[in-house]
């Protein structure tokens, strides 16, 4: 099989031309391609972001392979699949932020709103506000609580004064769960609060700028069980105004916070479909061995 | 064993699982052996081996709370999700099922007791001779929906379901011979009573059996067919293929 380059971008400049995936592949796994076809509804009726034959190559190696798939509008789609299957890189497409990685090249179409994420003009300081991105380990600013939420508004100029700022700092921190703990406290360092206050302030911060998307990678793994159950319920809130994409290792997570799931494997899309579906009756074997723990 | 106990990253998950089907297959066994001793002392009249029923019955209660226990201690220590979630569904649903299965022995049993225990009359042969039928007919429906289970055989299930709409037909038969003997014979009135509570508890073998098949075709392909007319099941079954 060959992929042909579409409006694939050589992010490390380096020339683009046809590759031939089918070698790399067939190393890596025993099943077969053909057993690796995605399985399942990758078409959403009402969607943000459209996926459509996206490969990523980190140098030689092809971490993503020919993956299609619609992000619904105000959804939250859990990705999941063992480590090194590409849910984290194909996360880090939906804003560029692989970008930011030598070597690291994407081809096929990411379209959110009628725009390819990837063509020529996209401004991408603009993109990553539109699709903001909550990290594995909480990453505040080191400034204070209010700086942290009215940095991004200010940059981005979403505010035409201070109060406006103000505005947009206490409804920001009241969507993330948080006013009502650091509202006495709005000059005190982010880097003072506790890990799971630090992960809510850092959502506070991504939907202070008005995004469309908010992409969370592993957003409680470094949290105990009570600040992700916090962030647990927040992401149920937020589904109102946002589409919600997260990668997570903990199926129990993905089971109860998302309404469709995408299982990767090897860099293929291998399944996507509800999460009740995912979860109670899966339809491929690779998806049901990793989800009742068979992975050999 | 079947493929739902094997091939976890964890083996102690497998050996949590192999006990639960162990234990699942034990109390089908056991409970088979109920109706069978049931049967057999209503044929011969024996007494001692109702008792006998009645006492073991205890056994599948107590296998049946054990069973219970591991399910939910499964569910709490391995938060099981698709075809592990299925089973752990589906072996809380059959137990329940095949507990009630041991109760209507045990009425059978006591009903041997009613029949034979006293200094009246005993039951004409010709009164009794349609429940030794209708065993025949429940425990095939029992065997398949347990090897059913076992093999994690979708046939036996639907089989399974399929006999249960010929059960009822013999049951119907049943009922109607019965109000026959007590046209010829009012004085039997006792004696047919109590036989409709046993064919009764019968057919209500057959119904858990008829049930097991339905958790089967669920456990193996995850759909529900509780509800649903053969036709139905089947029809879906073969759309699902």
């Amino acid at each position: 099989m060959t992929f042909q380059i579409d409006s694939g971008i050589d992010l490390a400049g380096q020339e683009v031309g046809a590759v031939n995936s089918a070698d790399t592949v067939a190393k890596s796994d025993k099943v077969s391609r053909d057993d690796r076809k995605t399985v399942g509804e990758i078409n959403h009726p009402d969607p943000r972001m459209t996926c459509r034959d996206v490969n990523v190559w980190y140098g030689d190696k092809h971490a993503i392979i020919d993956v299609n798939l619609d992000i619904g509008k105000n959804e939250v789609i859990a990705m999941i699949g063992p480590s090194g299957c590409g849910k984290s890189t194909f996360l880090r497409c939906l804003n560029r932020m692989n970008d930011t990685i030598d070597g690291c090249r994407v081809t096929g179409e990411m379209m959110m709103d009628g725009n390819n994420i990837y063509g020529k003009g996209m401004d991408v300081v603009l993109l990553r506000a539109q699709v903001g991105m909550v990290f594995q380990k909480p990453n505040p600013f080191p400034k204070s609580i209010f700086e942290n939420v009215a940095y991004g508004p200010r940059i981005h100029g979403l505010a035409a004064n201070k109060t406006d700022i103000e505005e947009i700092v206490v409804t920001s921190l009241q969507r993330a769960g948080l006013w009502d703990e650091v509202k006495d406290y709005l000059e005190e360092p982010g880097t003072g609060l506790s890990g799971g206050q630090q992960q809510r302030l850092c959502i506070a911060r991504a939907i202070a700028v008005n995004p469309e998307v908010v992409l969370m990678d592993e957003p409680c793994s470094a949290l105990d069980p009570i600040a992700t159950a916090k962030i647990e319920e927040l992401i149920d809130e937020l589904r109102e105004h946002y589409t919600i994409a997260i990668v997570t290792h903990s199926m129990q997570q993905a089971a109860r916070v998302s309404q469709r799931t995408a299982y990767f494997h090897l860099g293929d899309l291998i399944e996507v479909g509800s999460t009740d579906q995912v979860f109670t009756n899966p339809k491929h074997q690779l998806t049901e061995d990793y989800i009742t723990g068979r992975f050999g | 064993m079947n493929e739902i106990t094997e091939g976890h990253t964890v083996t102690s998950y497998d050996q949590e699982m192999a006990q639960l089907h162990g234990n699942v297959m034990k109390i089908g066994a056991l409970v088979r052996e109920q109706l069978s001793r049931a049967i057999k002392a209503l044929e011969e009249a024996d007494v001692a081996e109702a008792r006998g029923v009645i006492e073991k019955d205890q056994e599948v209660n107590e296998l049946d709370v054990k069973i219970d226990d591991e399910v939910v201690h499964l569910i709490a220590k391995r938060q099981p999700l698709a075809k592990d979630l299925r089973e752990i569904l589906t072996v809380n649903k059959i137990v329940t099922d095949l507990e009630r299965v041991g109760d209507e022995a045990r009425k059978i049993a006591r009903l041997c007791i009613h029949f034979y225990d006293n200094n009246t009359t005993t039951p004409s042969e010709v009164i009794v001779r349609d429940m030794v039928r209708l065993s025949a007919f429940v425990d095939n429906m029992l065997d398949k929906a347990i090897r059913g289970y076992d093999e994690l055989d979708i046939d036996l299930a639907v089989d399974t379901i399929r006999i249960n709409l010929d059960l009822e037909a013999e049951f119907r038969g049943c009922l109607r011979r019965l109000s026959t003997f007590l046209m010829e014979d009012s004085r039997t009135v006792g004696h047919v009573v109590e036989t409709v509570l046993g064919l009764r508890a019968l057919e209500r073998i057959g119904g858990h059996a008829k049930n097991i098949g339905g958790y089967v075709i669920f456990l193996i392909r995850g759909i529900d067919v509780r509800h649903e007319s053969l036709d139905d099941i089947v029809d879906e079954l073969a759309a699902e293929r």
